[in-house]
């Protein structure tokens, strides 16, 4: 297990690497960079410019520029935001808690909601259920959830009057629990939406299987009653290829999270993202990138380890991944 | 005959082809379609709901709301065919030259593979969007280098697995040449699943670029697409919300068809599978 965890570790370093690099090339090389809009401004004087390019050592070499960057940023110095004049660091990592409530609390909505319905869409064997399921499955990944929560806001926020209308938390009142969840609320139910009947399909499609296996039929024999056999015999088991399947849906899922972001006004990475880029502040863009990137390697990792742990079967390098 | 009998027993995915048919059908004769030119400025009709001027109500600027989604649909679909295409192109191609090639090819492509999947297509999307001048042409190629990741793994994968099936063997114990044994037996079953995963892949590609259009990153405006419409439908939603309404619709049924499309392929080309 250790070194199946070692193995893994670097392998995810070794990805984050690459994923730094490519970024670093795609935001530094295309012309329109920061010092191009300096001196796009008809009052810059040429001296002006070319003292900004030295600054921001724009004026060295592009793989230079990077390694003066990695080192940097490795040691959390992530430079400072054009706009905002002030670290990076901070700018990013005060949204992060925001962007891992919502796409936490999205997560969790949907699994509960998804385990509880496949449960009982096998449990039942309602052919007519199963088949609903499956369509709805197809739906909720065809809706686009800055329309839905624009709806969703529309009904409840607007004419209804019922939800807040964006935010985090009423501005004003003090922070309580109460108002932080009803804020929440509309968010995590638009973003959860999308994967309710996925879960559901899986859940669904794991405990059909599990359930023809025979230490059920054992169990059955046994006297176990119907109930203890499905939630805990039978789940566990149809629920280990969810953890694979959750894992790889992440950065759908944090593309999701970034879109209700900026239609539920929450203050996550979605927003700063957006706006970073809509004022070409390349070092933001470049620091919410990797946070992203951080987030969904540290999340394969974890759903690599997770399954490990539950299925020891799993073996390094399997045939033909 | 199998065939057709299977796809009676797949209605969803007979409906969804036909409300594609007429998606695609309203977008290709939107010109004469439309009841007015998707451009035409009216300032005496402004913001008037549906059923009153046009079928689908107007815009800020007394735009015929129908008239636009019908020109937005061509906009909308065949950028999500196109990056389609270019997308199993590319990943077809690198995905085949790893599995079949393998070594430092497959390490390489693989490392890309891996690295792209791991941040989102649509933040990669909005960078490549603030910093490039964005015409749909471009958008296609930008999205499409996001998206040939998925295919290249499906692509590769398939053909590490099925050069260890028993009848690729059998066909290199008779004497079949590689050329041969690549044509006959390896390509014909990799296309299934390719076929596949690019059907879904449109339906990705429209998404994103609705979800892209709606943050304001999309192409630039006299280029109308559904994502555009609902960007510009924001700052009048609760006043007229018919002008977000059917845009998202539009995405819906699209998108939602194309999956099921998918769907009912996937089933078809490989009754094995649940």
């Amino acid at each position: 297990m250790l070194r199946y965890a070692g193995r893994r570790v670097l392998e995810a370093g070794a990805r984050l690497f690459v994923i730094s690099l490519l970024l670093f090339l795609v935001l530094q090389v295309p012309p329109g960079g920061p010092a191009d809009i300096f001196a796009a401004d008809p009052s810059a004087s040429p001296e002006a410019v070319a003292r900004i390019r030295a600054l921001w050592g724009l004026d060295r070499p592009v793989l230079v520029q990077y390694g003066v960057w990695l080192r940097r940023a490795v040691s959390g110095d992530w430079g400072d935001s054009f706009s905002e004049r002030r670290p990076v660091a901070t700018a990013v990592l005060e949204r992060v808690p925001a962007t891992l409530l919502l796409t936490g609390s999205a997560l969790a909505f949907s699994l509960g909601a998804g385990v509880l319905l496949g449960t009982v869409a096998a449990a039942t064997r309602h052919r007519g259920l199963q088949g609903t399921v499956q369509a709805l499955a197809v739906v909720g990944m065809s809706v686009p959830t800055f329309w839905s929560g624009t709806l969703v806001l529309l009904a409840f926020a607007v004419y209804l009057r019922w939800l807040p209308a964006g935010g985090m938390a009423t501005i004003g009142a003090g922070f309580s629990l109460g108002d932080r969840l009803l804020h929440l609320l509309g968010p995590t139910v638009v973003l959860g939406s999308v994967y309710v009947a996925q879960w559901t399909r899986y859940v669904q499609a794991g405990l059909a299987e599990v359930l023809r296996e025979d230490y059920i039929r054992t169990a059955r024999a046994n006297g176990v009653p119907e109930v203890a056999l499905l939630l805990r015999h039978a789940l566990p088991n149809a629920a280990i290829p969810l953890v694979t399947i959750v894992g790889l849906e992440i950065p759908r899922l944090l593309a999701g999270a970034m879109v209700t972001e900026v239609v539920f006004a929450w203050p996550g990475l979605g927003r700063l993202l957006t706006a970073g880029l809509l004022t070409r502040d390349y070092p933001v863009a470049m620091g919410v990138l990797m946070m992203l990137a951080v987030a969904v390697v540290l999340a394969n990792l974890a759903t690599d380890l997770a399954y490990r742990w539950i299925d020891p079967r799993v073996q390094l390098a399997g045939p033909a991944r | 005959m199998t065939a057709r009998r299977r796809l009676r027993a797949a209605p969803l995915a007979v409906t969804a082809a036909g409300c594609l048919a007429l998606l695609a059908l309203g977008a290709l004769a939107a010109p004469w379609l439309a009841p007015r030119p998707p451009d035409a400025v009216d300032l005496r009709v402004v913001l008037r709901p549906p059923g009153v001027v046009g079928w689908l109500g107007t815009d800020d600027v007394g735009r015929d709301v129908l008239s636009r989604l019908l020109h937005a649909g061509r906009g909308s679909l065949l950028l999500g065919l196109g990056v389609a295409v270019v997308s199993v192109g590319l990943g077809g191609l690198l995905g085949a030259l790893a599995g079949y090639l393998r070594g430092s090819v497959d390490a390489a492509v693989s490392a890309a593979v891996d690295a792209l999947l791991s941040i989102p297509t649509l933040a990669l999307a909005m960078v490549a969007a603030a910093f490039v001048q964005l015409t749909p042409w471009r958008l296609v190629l930008v999205l499409s280098f996001l998206s040939w990741t998925t295919v290249a793994r499906l692509v590769r994968g398939q053909i590490l697995s099925l050069a260890q099936w028993p009848f690729v063997e059998a066909a290199r114990a008779l004497g079949a040449s590689r050329p041969r044994i690549l044509a006959r037996h390896i390509v014909p079953n990799v296309l299934g699943p390719v076929y596949v995963a690019g059907t879904l892949l449109v339906a990705h590609a429209i998404l994103v670029e609705s979800a892209l259009s709606f943050l304001g990153f999309g192409v630039p405006p006299p280029t109308a697409t559904w994502g555009g419409m609902l960007h510009s439908a924001q700052v009048h939603f609760a006043q007229a919300p018919w002008l977000g309404v059917f845009p998202g619709l539009a995405i819906l049924v699209a998108v939602a068809s194309i999956n099921f499309l998918g769907e009912g392929l996937r089933e078809l080309l490989d009754p094995r599978g649940r």
